[in-house]
């Protein structure tokens, strides 16, 4: 028997007024987590909404756990085993934590009022929010408000996890946490999480898909990704200005990552952001890819 | 100057109204305790003294600012938890007993510490509320005591509100009586 | 603690047994009024006092406290013989209550400037007015301008167009008696005080099908902007009630079954994010 893959996108290809925001875009995914990588405007998102089905694509093929959805009803069936945190996520004015995440599980078909408070409070103790869910949503502060999207999508633990840079704006301590989560999600869950952080992907992700202009540039296992920054990477005394990035670091020395090696330099040992900065070229580094 | 636990308890109130559960565990902590032990004095179900317990709390969580900011929580509590046990108790008159009517014994002599105890609270009052016979008693401390209206009183004791007026009535014109015995 | 305690406090002896309850009436009755004012008593009391109760009841307080009651609304609906869920839903629409307050309000506005200027000017203002009050309801009522959780509620399994309907349900159940009523203050309104509502209830089935294609604060405006139009023609033209004409009435009733029609074809575009923005 093969394993039907959870998602699998053949060919997916999506076009705003004319520029493409995703061209052919191929991918499939089965359990574990997998890492998003890519610019501004790479198609992170675009891509994220196509297989969460709220985006139809332009062109190309759509399969999740087996099956096309096409009709309401194959919708409906295949939306109760996915959360979704979007990127840009708001809530409606006057909820309360557990108030807003109520709502998204009465959504979800938790139609049992103690069942669903009960998970309700199962996932808001995940995000380490269970001490604030009696506060207004107003009063949250911004990590906090990106927890409680992210506390929504882990509702009724979904088989296919799309996170949207859920990350952003969550303070270290925190992300440590939410690590945690999400390693545990992966253990039987497909989880395919975008973010601007290469150090997230580093640590929690058995494979990355880097994506630029639309078009998946890498796919594969992260320390394959890391292993093509091997040779590349050094520390010198000086900055060079013929290198792909050269930034002082802390110790007074001078990183650089480059195709060739600056005099005086010793190697160093590639992280994933250098082989992603290689990877992307010239690009990455204008759109400055480390915040 | 240190912040006395009135203090304490105004600030946590306040806290309450921005949803703050840590605040509400705290004051839980601070007055659940001897809440329970009053509430079931006056209602030996624990089961019922739970529930007004979760009541009176949760009146507290949502009506929090509307504490006026004087005198002590502890007796502004104390006024929601009775008037909760009272409207708990209408209607599941047999389920409860009073302990207050227990211990109808008329005949024993209040103990020397008894006395004594009261004496700090109440003064000469104190020797005179022990002459009173239970029941009158037990519509003094309804009334007075845990600040009850009539009515409610009534609700709380199982019997009608005329006879608590009755009762009440006589047991202050006794009160009077011995308080001007004693001073002459 | 309390100065008027003169120093003294309970023993632990006389707090286990009051717990117990058996201190005796006097004593009980003397140190209750003690709690009432001395912190460091009540503090001690606890260790006395039975932890599986505080415990139970405690959990009970801390898990209503965060899920809070249903709304006032939600409640009702529930005793109308809504669903519990559907309920929640409608109860916690974006702006719902402002979608009512505005009515209200701007409705009361309109009504007053007709008082005040009486006869024909008054009643075009109502014209004008009374109609777009469901439209605009429904259009802060749904979909992302209105939401901002528009996006993640669509990728739940809750059907879009139940959500939208139940909502323009709760909007128009919300939003039109208050008008109605206004209606009835209108001086120069008679059956007419009841025939706006066919252009109302077609204008909010326009708006419906519309969103199925764009989203429903543009169509709210522009049909705004039409009913518009058309009134104040009709007011030039001498005669606002012109718009309620009875073969208008009837074109009214017919674009409006189009409307829930076209609605019914295209449900399945409202599953997904509408064009690009
Ligand atoms: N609704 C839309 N309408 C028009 N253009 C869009 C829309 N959504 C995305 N685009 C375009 O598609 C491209 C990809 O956008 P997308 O949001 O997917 O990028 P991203 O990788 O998520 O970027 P970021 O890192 O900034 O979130 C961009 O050029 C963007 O301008
Ligand atoms: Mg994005
Ligand atoms: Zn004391």
């Amino acid at each position: 028997m093969t394993v039907v893959p959870t998602v699998a996108l053949t060919g997916v290809t999506k076009r705003f007024r004319g520029t493409a925001a995703l061209d052919d875009v191929h991918l499939t995914l089965g359990p574990g987590i997998t890492g998003l990588l890519g610019p501004n405007g790479a198609g992170k998102t675009t891509l994220l909404r196509i297989t969460a089905t709220v985006l139809t694509p332009g062109a190309g093929e759509v399969v999740l756990f087996g099956t096309r959805p096409a009709g309401p009803e194959q919708l409906a069936a295949v939306r109760r085993r996915l959360g979704y945190l979007p990127q840009e996520m708001g809530h409606p004015r006057g909820f309360t934590g557990f108030g807003f995440v109520d709502y998204m599980a009465v959504l979800k078909e938790w139609t049992d009022r103690a069942a669903r408070h009960a998970e309700v409070r199962r996932v808001l103790e995940l995000v380490d929010l269970d001490g604030v869910a009696a506060r207004r949503v107003s009063a949250l502060s911004g990590g906090q408000r990106r927890r409680l999207g992210l506390a929504q999508a882990l509702l009724g633990d979904p088989d296919l996890l799309l996170l949207d840079e859920p990350t952003t704006g969550v303070d270290p301590g925190q992300r440590v946490t939410l690590r945690q989560v999400l390693s545990r999600a992966g253990e039987r869950s497909t989880v395919l999480l975008s973010t601007h952080q290469t150090e997230d992907v580093a640590a929690l992700c058995d494979r990355v898909v880097v994506l630029d202009g639309g078009r998946v540039r890498f796919d594969g296992a992260v320390a394959d990704l890391v292993a093509t920054a091997a040779g590349r990477v050094w520390l010198a005394d000086a900055p060079d200005p013929a290198a792909r990035a050269s930034w002082r670091t802390g110790t007074g020395r001078h990183r650089v990552v480059g195709q060739a090696a600056p005099a005086g330099a010793e190697p160093a040992e590639p992280t994933l952001e250098d082989a992603y900065l290689l990877l992307l070229g010239e690009r990455a580094r204008t759109t400055g890819v480390a915040a | 100057m240190r912040a006395g636990p009135a203090d304490e308890d105004a600030a946590l109130l306040a806290a309450l109204a921005d949803g703050d559960l840590a605040a509400m565990r705290r004051l839980y902590e601070r007055h659940a305790p001897w809440l329970s032990a009053r509430l079931l004095r006056r209602c030996n179900d624990p089961d019922v003294v739970a529930d007004v317990l979760q009541d009176s709390f949760l009146a507290l969580w949502r009506g929090a600012e509307r504490w006026r900011g004087d005198g002590e929580v502890a007796a502004w509590l104390w006024g929601i938890a009775v008037r909760r046990l009272v409207s708990r108790l209408r209607g599941r008159r047999a389920a409860v007993v009073l302990p207050l009517e227990e211990e109808a014994d008329p005949g024993t002599a209040p103990s020397a510490e008894e006395v004594a105890l009261l004496g700090v609270e109440y003064g000469d009052l104190g020797s005179a509320l022990l002459r009173l016979s239970p029941e009158m008693r037990a519509v003094v401390q309804a009334t007075v005591l845990d600040g009850l209206s009539t009515r409610q009183a009534a609700r709380l004791l199982g019997i009608p509100a005329a006879t608590v007026k009755t009762r009440l009535h006589r047991a202050k014109a006794h009160l009077r009586r011995e308080l001007a015995g004693g001073l002459a | 603690m309390s100065t008027s305690t003169g120093g003294w406090h309970a023993d632990e002896d006389l707090l286990s047994r009051y717990v117990r309850g058996d201190a005796g009436p006097v004593a009980a009755a003397s140190l209750e009024q003690h709690l009432l004012r001395c912190a460091s008593c009540r503090d001690r009391i606890a260790a006395h006092v039975p932890v599986p109760l505080l415990d139970a009841a405690w959990e009970r307080v801390r898990d209503e406290a965060v899920a809070g009651r249903p709304r006032r609304l939600e409640r009702l609906l529930v005793r109308l013989g809504v669903p519990a869920p559907d309920a929640l839903l409608v109860a916690t629409a974006p702006s719902l209550r402002t979608s009512w307050l505005v009515g209200l309000v701007v409705t009361l506005v309109f009504v007053g400037l007709g008082a005040a200027y009486g006869g024909d000017r008054g009643l075009t203002f109502f014209l004008l007015v009374a109609p777009l009050v469901p439209v605009a309801g429904v259009a802060f009522a749904y979909g992302p301008d209105a939401d901002p959780s528009h996006e993640a509620a669509l990728a739940t399994p809750y059907p879009a167009t139940r959500l939208l309907l139940l909502r323009t349900a709760a909007v128009l159940a919300a939003s039109l008696p208050p008008v109605l009523l206004a209606a009835l203050l209108v001086p120069a309104l008679s059956w007419t005080a009841v025939a706006w509502l066919l252009p109302a209830l077609s204008l909010t089935a326009a708006l419906l099908a519309a969103s199925t294609w764009v989203r429903p604060t543009v169509t709210a405006a522009a049909l705004g902007a039409g009913w518009t139009a058309a009134v104040t023609s009709a007011s030039r033209a001498a005669d606002p009630t012109a718009v309620l004409a009875p073969a208008l009435l009837v074109a009214y009733a017919v674009l409006g079954c189009l409307a829930l029609l076209v609605l019914a074809l295209r449900s399945r575009s409202l599953t997904t994010l509408g064009s690009p923005s």
